[in-house]
């Protein structure tokens, strides 16, 4: 592994704002040296072909775009000769608040700031990787402990809706017939989990879903099956005659 | 809520104002004794602005009969309310104003009022302050909409023989419930009507993703309909269906080769459909109608001949749009979105809670929003949610008589019981007493009120 250092020279200019500090960890080289824009991009990407950078970023793009109200940026100004209550003295806060110009990104960016925070100086945080307090030691030894108390409680009514004693057969304690109720986790348990705090905005995301599918293509111009991919910008179409459609209007040209 | 009350001297006015604040619409009404849906105001949630540049806001747009090029300002973003400038004015001429039909004094009215799953704190702050400061209701309780349902009486919509007005007080004891809405989709598992914070889960698929798919593909397809957002969410409204097969039916609509486009069109009768644009001028609502090559062919004829009039209809054939727009609620893999469909996210939840609750919390599925009254939408959770479910457990999956209602819905049966609806109220004077600070903790219930 090459060691790169700066030396001080007189040509050397310091940019304001960046300093250069030693790096003591492990340095990843690229595992081979690539020339040309073009190697450099599909290396990036994983072995599917079709997650180069550039892609992955049109696709966060496009729902991006897909999320938004309207196709285009619009500013309707609150009508003004509609308020009722002028003459009513409006609080600091309130005042704050109508004024207030931020987006929903603006909040969310504030959010996971002070999530950030939050890690760095205690260990106290709404992650959703960290479990609940006591939550598994709890739900375990306890219902080892109180097998059928906890139980009777709660499961029975929850599940069936029905009361428990509608009807008994001598073949209900048949093994094979035996159903499968699980004991129902105890009220410390659920008071646990009750009180247990909101996860944070992108925490309560779902999740990718397990590995194994690949992703289904479809055809750009007629939602098709997607089977071929434009060889200059690595869209899917799905035969000739709309791989015509999409040179004429709507291929990206740029070179992959 | 099986929290104790306070033995407080509080005393709370008679009318209670319930709002579920959506993004596309706040349902909102007073509650009555016995409520049902005709009491609940369905009311736009948004400022819009017609292509004569007049505004319209909120309840106004019952009277708007051009909806070309129409644009909207929603308060409310992603499903949480951001901009309370708007919000106000919406609020206002709804509740304020008084010609509104749900005209109140906020100072003799309680407030439940409902957001979004996992709203960031500072919003509900904001929200708190406002309600309080700005228009001073008398008391207020902010829940989440989807924790409202748990006291509709579920059970019936499984079948269940009624159990008695007993049990009507008390909410479902194990609810799992599955809003898409405009925003988002969230899964939310509730214990006696509260929610399960650790195991919510949410999709960022909602009816306005849809619409602007199928926006996008008509506009690459067949007409530019990028500035057509609420054309679109008609059309989607009317034609989207959730398909049992996709791989069938997306072979059945192929287009075929050039060569043999006349026969392939034989075995897609019932998927492709013409949908018949709209005409404002004539104040005519665009439709749907089965595709019709024979008609279609003579009416452009007609057109042709007579040069201009009335015959002439702006139309377009739609196929496969029909089922891959909706079909994102299911993969949104298709567009390289990393997450999970809607039966996924409702196995992710549970993954949240202990093993020992999934049998009743599979067995108690309840599906709300506007997504769902999607044809075919139930048949196909249901079968993938069964599939991925352990196999021990029981399956009951029953839709919302009325889906976009039924928080509200919720709600009024809440505020129907006096105790109960005291246990959840907070009033202003407490408000003034302890702070914005001490609210959001009470409603967060790490403090006890």
């Amino acid at each position: 592994m090459p060691h790169v250092e700066v030396l001080p020279n007189s040509t050397s200019v310091r940019a304001p704002g960046y300093a250069l500090v030693p790096d003591a960890g492990t340095f990843q080289a690229p595992a081979q040296q690539t020339s040309g824009k073009k190697r450099a991009a599909r290396s990036l990407g994983l072995a599917g072909g079709d997650t180069t950078v550039r892609q992955q970023n049109a696709v966060l793009k496009h729902l991006a775009e897909l999320d938004k109200d309207s196709h285009r940026d619009v500013q309707i100004p609150v009508p003004k000769d509609n308020a009722g209550r002028a003459s009513k003295k409006t609080t600091l806060n309130v005042r704050r608040i109508l004024m207030s110009q931020k987006t929903f990104a603006n909040h969310l960016a504030d959010e996971e700031a002070a999530i950030a925070q939050q890690h760095t100086g205690t260990s106290t945080a709404t992650s959703r990787t960290k479990p609940i307090p006591n939550l598994k030691r709890a739900s375990t030894s306890e219902l080892q402990a109180i097998p059928g108390s906890g139980a009777s409680q709660n499961a029975p009514r929850s599940v069936g809706g029905l009361p428990p004693s509608a009807t008994r057969d001598p073949l209900d304690d048949d093994l094979l017939l035996k159903s499968y109720v699980p004991v129902a986790p105890s009220e410390e348990v659920m008071e646990a989990l009750l009180s247990a705090p909101p996860l944070s905005y992108n925490a309560a995301r779902t999740g990718p879903p397990p590995t194994g599918k690949p992703q289904r293509q479809f055809c750009e111009i007629c939602g098709y099956w997607g089977t071929i991919k434009c060889m200059k910008c690595g869209a899917r179409v799905c035969g000739l005659e709309c791989k015509g459609a999409h040179d004429d209007g709507r291929c990206l040209k740029f070179y992959v | 809520m099986p929290r104790s009350a306070k033995p407080a001297e509080r005393v709370l006015p008679d009318q209670t104002l319930i709002i579920d604040n959506g993004a596309y619409t706040m349902k909102a009404g007073f509650a009555v004794p016995s409520p049902s849906s005709e009491d609940c105001h369905t009311i736009p949630n948004c400022i819009a602005r017609d292509r004569g540049r007049r505004v319209w806001i909120g309840a106004q747009l019952e009277k708007c009969n051009d909806f070309g090029e129409i644009t909207f300002r929603r308060p409310v973003e992603k499903g949480f309310l951001v901009n309370w400038e708007a919000e106000k004015t919406i609020w206002d001429n709804t509740f304020i104003d008084k010609a509104a039909k749900l005209a109140c004094d906020p100072g003799a009215t309680n407030l439940v009022l409902t957001e979004a799953p996992n709203t960031p704190a500072a919003l509900q702050k904001n929200c708190d302050e406002i309600i309080f400061e700005e228009y001073e209701f008398a008391s207020y309780s902010r829940c989440l909409s989807p924790s409202l349902n748990a006291y509709n009486d579920i059970q019936s919509l499984y079948g269940v023989p009624h159990r008695g007005p007993s049990v009507d007080a008390l909410p479902a004891e194990c609810l799992l419930v599955i809003d898409s809405g405009f925003s988002h989709s969230t899964v939310t598992p509730l214990f006696n009507g509260r929610p399960i914070h650790q195991a919510i889960r949410r999709l960022d698929i909602g009816g306005k993703f849809l619409t602007n798919y199928l926006k996008e593909l008509v506009s690459i397809r067949h007409y530019n309909m990028l500035d057509e957002t609420h054309l679109m969410n008609e059309v989607k409204e009317s034609i989207c269906y959730v398909s049992e097969d996709f791989k069938r039916d997306l072979e059945r609509t192929w287009k075929g080769t050039s060569a043999s486009r006349k026969k392939s069109l034989e075995g897609e009768r019932d998927i492709v459909v013409d949908y018949v644009l709209p005409d404002y001028n004539a104040h005519k609502q665009g439709f749907m109608r089965p595709h019709d090559p024979s008609l279609i062919a003579k009416m452009r004829k007609m057109g042709s001949l007579s040069g201009s009039g009335d015959a002439v209809e702006d139309y377009m054939t739609l196929a496969n749009e029909r089922f891959t727009v909706p079909e994102l609620l299911f993969s949104p893999g298709d567009l390289g979105m990393k997450q999970e469909g809607l039966p996924g996210t409702v196995l992710q939840s549970l993954s949240g809670l202990p093993p020992s609750l999934w049998p009743s919390m599979l067995a108690n599925i309840l599906v709300v929003g506007g997504n769902s009254k999607i044809e075919g939408f139930m048949t196909r959770l249901e079968t993938e949610i069964r599939q991925l479910a352990p196999a021990e457990c029981v399956v009951r999956i029953a839709r919302a008589s009325d889906p976009i209602k039924s928080p509200w819905l919720g709600g009024a049966h809440l505020a129907a019981n006096r105790t109960a609806l005291k246990a959840v109220q907070i009033t202003r004077q407490e408000y003034q007493e302890h702070g914005s600070g001490w609210l959001g903790k009470v409603f967060s219930g790490s403090v006890p009120r």
